[in-house]
C-alpha cells in the first residue's frame, strides 16, 4: 500500500494525472464531446505507459471531463456533457446575475470535494467488495452479470424492449469469435481476423467517437458555429471556501448519494445530479431559489456527479462490473494492459491498485486547483469551430482504432461499430445496454459454460447463497419494474425532476 | 426512415439466428439463445413503434436536408482515407484527409488550413517515429522523414 502511495506521488504519476485532468476538462468543456468519448479516444495513448500511469491518466480524463462539462453549462447554458444539465440551470442563472466566477469556483471546489469523498469510498469499499468477490464461483458471476444487465434494462427511461434489444445485441457482439467450449468460430463471416473476437478499443471508439464526429460535422454544416465567450473574471477563493463550508452537510449528503448511485450499473453521472438536486431542494429552507441560481443546488449537483465517478469505478475494480458507460470503457484500457478487472487484480497486481487509488485522490485535488484558478482560461476552448473538432475527432477515431494493434482491419471494425451506433441511435435504442452487454458478454458465457459443466443437478445451485441472493434480487427488481409498468405512478415534471438516464456522460 | 432502420435491425437479427442455426452441438446453444432474444425483442420493439410511433423527439443523428450531401462527403473522405492509407503512406494521406475534410465541413479551403494541417501531420509523424512507435503505413514522404531522422541522430 505504501509503495502504491509513493508511486502515485512520483513526478511521472503527477504529470499524467495533471495531463489527464487537463485533457478531460478540454473534452468536457467542448459541447458534444463527453467523458466516455475522451476515455475511448485516449485508451490507445495509454498503451505506451505503465498500467498504473495509464489508469491515473484515464481517471483524470474521466473526472476532468465530468467537471469540464460544467464550464460551458455555467457560461453558455450548454451542458458540455449530459452530466452538467443541472449545473446549467443553477450555474447559468448565477452567471446571468453576474456571478459567473463564483459559480465556476463553487463548481470546481464542490466537484473536487465530491471526488475526494468518492476516492475514500473507492479506497476502502473496493478491497472489501473484492474480498467478498473472491468467494465467487461461476454461478455467482452469472447471477451478478444478469443482475447488472437487468438493472440497466429497468433503470433506463427508454422503452424496455429497446433496452432488452440493446442487451442482446451487445451479447451477440461479445459472442463473435471462437466459442469457449468447442473452439468453433461464430459470426465471423469468413474473416479470420474475427476469430479472437472484436478489438474492444476499436468497438468502443466506433460507438462513442466517430458518430460524435459526424454529429459535430452535421451541426457545423447546418450553421451551428462556435459560441462567443466574453472575458471571465477570476474565482474568489475565500468566498468560495466560505460558501462550500456552509454547505458541508449538503456536500456530504450529495457525495454519499452520488457514490452509492455510481455503484449501480445503470445510474451514471448524467442522472445522479438530478436526483441529488431534487433531494437537496426538498431538504432546503430556501426551495424557491432552486433552479434560479441557487448555490446549494449547484453544489449538490456538482459534488454528486463527481462522487458518481469514483462510485462507478468501485464495482469495476472489485467485481469487473462497470458502474457506468465511461467505466465500461475503462475495461478496454485494463485489458489493453493485460489486466483483468475483478477481485484477482488485488492479489495479482496490488501495487497497481493502490497507486491508482492514491492517483485518484491526486486527480481530484488537481481538478479542484485547475478548476478554481484555470477555468476562466479554459473557457476560451468554447470558441473552437465545430468543423475543426469534427475533423480531428474523425481522424483520431481512425488513428486510435489503428494504433492499438497496427491493423487496418480494426479500423473497419470501428467503422462497423459506428454504423451500428448510428443505426440504433436512429431507432431509439440506447447505447449503454449494448456496451455493458458487450463488455460483460464473455464473462457471462464463460461462467455459464463452467457452471453447466460443474452442476450435476439443481442442488448444486442450492448450496450457493450469494448466487441465490442475487438471483432473488434480480427477480424482485423485475417484479417491481413489471408492477410499475402495469400501474404507472403519475409523475409531475418540474424543472428538477426531468430524467435523462442512459445518455453518454 | 426510422421504421426502415427498425426493419433492418429485425432482418439482421434474423440473419444472425440463421447463422446460429448452422452451428452444431453444445456450442450452438448460447449463440442461438442470444440471437433469438435479439430477434424476439427487436421485433417486439418494431411492433411497439409501428403501433405507437416515435414520440420521443428527433434522433441525434437527424441531419438537415441541405447538409446531407456534405455530411456524406465528410464520411466518404474518411472511408477513402482508410482505403488510400496503405498506398499513399501516412503523412500524405493524412494531410489530404484533414484538408479535404475541413474544406467539406467549412465549405471553404484556406491557405491557413493547408499550412496548419501540414504542420500538425509533420509533428505527429515525428512523434510517432521517435516516441509513440506506431507502425503506420509508409509512403515516400514517410520514408524520407525516416531517413532524415536517422541522419539527425
Amino acid at each position: 500500500m505504501i509503495e502504491g502511495i509513493v508511486a502515485a506521488l512520483s513526478p511521472l504519476s503527477l504529470l499524467f494525472a495533471a495531463l489527464g485532468v487537463l485533457l478531460g476538462i478540454v473534452f468536457g468543456a467542448i459541447p458534444g464531446l463527453t467523458a466516455t468519448f475522451g476515455i475511448a479516444l485516449l485508451i490507445p495513448v495509454t498503451f505506451l505507459m505503465a498500467p498504473e500511469h495509464g489508469m491515473i491518466m484515464l481517471a483524470g480524463i474521466y473526472a476532468g471531463a465530468i467537471y469540464g462539462g460544467s464550464i460551458s453549462a455555467i457560461l453558455l447554458n450548454i451542458p458540455g456533457t449530459p452530466a452538467s444539465i443541472v449545473t446549467g440551470w443553477e450555474g447559468n442563472a448565477m452567471a446571468r446575475q453576474g456571478k459567473a466566477p463564483l459559480a465556476l469556483g463553487l463548481s470546481a471546489v464542490s466537484s473536487g470535494v465530491g471526488g475526494l469523498i468518492s476516492a475514500l469510498a473507492l479506497m476502502f469499499l473496493t478491497p472489501v467488495l473484492a474480498q467478498l468477490a473472491l468467494r465467487f464461483g461461476a454461478p455467482e458471476y452469472v447471477a451478478l452479470v444478469v443482475f447488472s444487465l437487468v438493472i440497466v434494462v429497468v433503470m433506463l427511461d427508454t422503452p424496455i424492449f429497446a433496452n432488452i434489444t440493446g442487451v442482446f445485441l451487445g451479447l451477440i457482439i461479445a459472442a463473435i469469435g471462437i466459442d469457449p467450449v468447442q473452439g468453433m468460430a461464430r459470426f465471423t463471416f469468413g474473416f479470420y481476423q474475427l476469430y479472437s473476437g472484436l478489438n474492444v478499443v476499436a468497438v468502443l471508439v466506433g460507438f462513442f467517437c466517430l458518430p460524435q464526429a459526424i454529429i459535430l460535422a452535421a451541426e457545423s454544416i447546418a450553421g451551428a458555429g462556435a459560441s462567443p465567450i466574453g472575458r471571465v473574471g477570476a474565482s474568489p477563493p475565500r468566498l468560495v471556501a466560505r460558501i462550500v463550508f456552509s454547505n458541508r452537510w449538503n456536500i456530504l449528503r450529495s457525495s454519499a448519494l452520488g457514490t452509492a448511485l455510481g455503484i449501480l450499473p445503470a445510474v451514471g453521472p448524467e442522472s445522479t445530479p438530478l436526483v441529488a438536486h431534487t433531494m437537496e431542494r426538498r431538504m432546503s429552507k430556501d426551495q424557491a431559489k432552486f433552479g434560479k441560481g441557487s448555490e446549494a443546488g449547484l453544489i449538490s449537483a456538482e459534488s454528486s456527479v463527481s462522487a458518481n465517478v469514483g462510485g462507478s469505478l468501485i464495482p469495476l475494480l472489485a467485481l469487473g462490473i462497470p458502474g457506468s458507460g465511461a467505466a465500461a470503457v475503462f475495461v478496454g484500457a485494463l485489458t489493453l494492459h493485460g489486466l483483468q478487472p475483478g477481485p484477482l487484480l488485488f492479489t495479482s497486481r496490488p501495487e497497481v491498485m493502490y497507486t491508482f487509488f492514491t492517483g485518484f485522490f491526486v486527480v481530484n485535488v488537481l481538478m479542484t486547483v485547475i478548476g478554481l484558478f484555470g477555468a476562466r482560461y479554459l473557457a476560451t476552448l468554447l470558441s473552437l469551430p465545430k468543423a475543426v473538432i469534427a475533423t480531428f475527432v474523425a481522424f483520431f477515431s481512425i488513428f486510435g482504432a489503428y494504433a492499438v494493434s497496427g491493423n487496418l482491419f480494426d479500423v473497419w471494425v470501428m467503422f462497423a461499430s459506428a454504423l451500428l451506433a448510428i443505426g440504433v441511435g436512429i431507432v431509439g435504442i440506447p447505447i449503454l445496454p449494448i456496451v455493458l452487454a458487450f463488455i460483460l458478454g464473455s464473462v457471462l458465457e464463460q461462467n455459464i459454460a463452467i457452471a453447466a459443466a460443474r452442476a450435476e443437478s439443481f442442488s448444486y445451485f442450492l448450496g450457493r447463497p450469494i448466487a441465490l441472493g442475487l438471483a432473488g434480487l434480480t427477480i424482485a427488481i423485475v417484479a417491481i419494474a413489471a408492477y410499475r409498468g402495469m400501474f404507472p405512478v403519475k409523475a409531475t415534471h418540474g424543472d428538477g425532476d426531468t430524467s435523462s438516464m442512459g445518455t453518454d456522460p | 426512415m426510422r421504421y426502415a432502420f427498425c426493419g433492418l435491425l429485425v432482418l439482421l437479427s434474423a440473419a444472425l439466428v440463421w447463422q446460429a442455426l448452422q452451428l452444431s452441438g453444445p456450442a450452438s446453444v448460447y449463440p442461438l439463445v442470444v440471437t433469438s432474444g435479439a430477434l424476439l425483442f427487436s421485433l417486439s420493439y418494431m411492433v411497439m413503434r409501428v403501433v405507437g410511433g416515435f414520440d420521443d423527439g428527433t434522433s441525434p443523428f437527424t441531419v438537415p436536408r441541405q447538409a446531407i450531401a456534405r455530411v456524406a462527403g465528410f464520411v466518404a473522405i474518411w472511408l477513402a482515407y482508410v482505403v488510400l492509407l496503405p498506398t499513399g503512406g501516412f503523412i500524405l494521406t493524412t494531410w489530404l484527409g484533414l484538408l479535404v475534410s475541413l474544406a467539406i465541413v467549412r465549405g471553404q479551403l484556406g491557405l491557413v488550413d493547408a499550412l496548419a494541417t501540414a504542420l500538425f501531420v509533420a509533428l505527429l509523424a515525428v512523434l510517432m517515429k521517435t516516441v509513440l512507435y506506431v507502425p503506420v503505413p509508409q509512403g515516400w514522404l514517410d520514408e524520407s522523414l525516416e531517413t532524415l531522422l536517422y541522419r539527425l541522430r
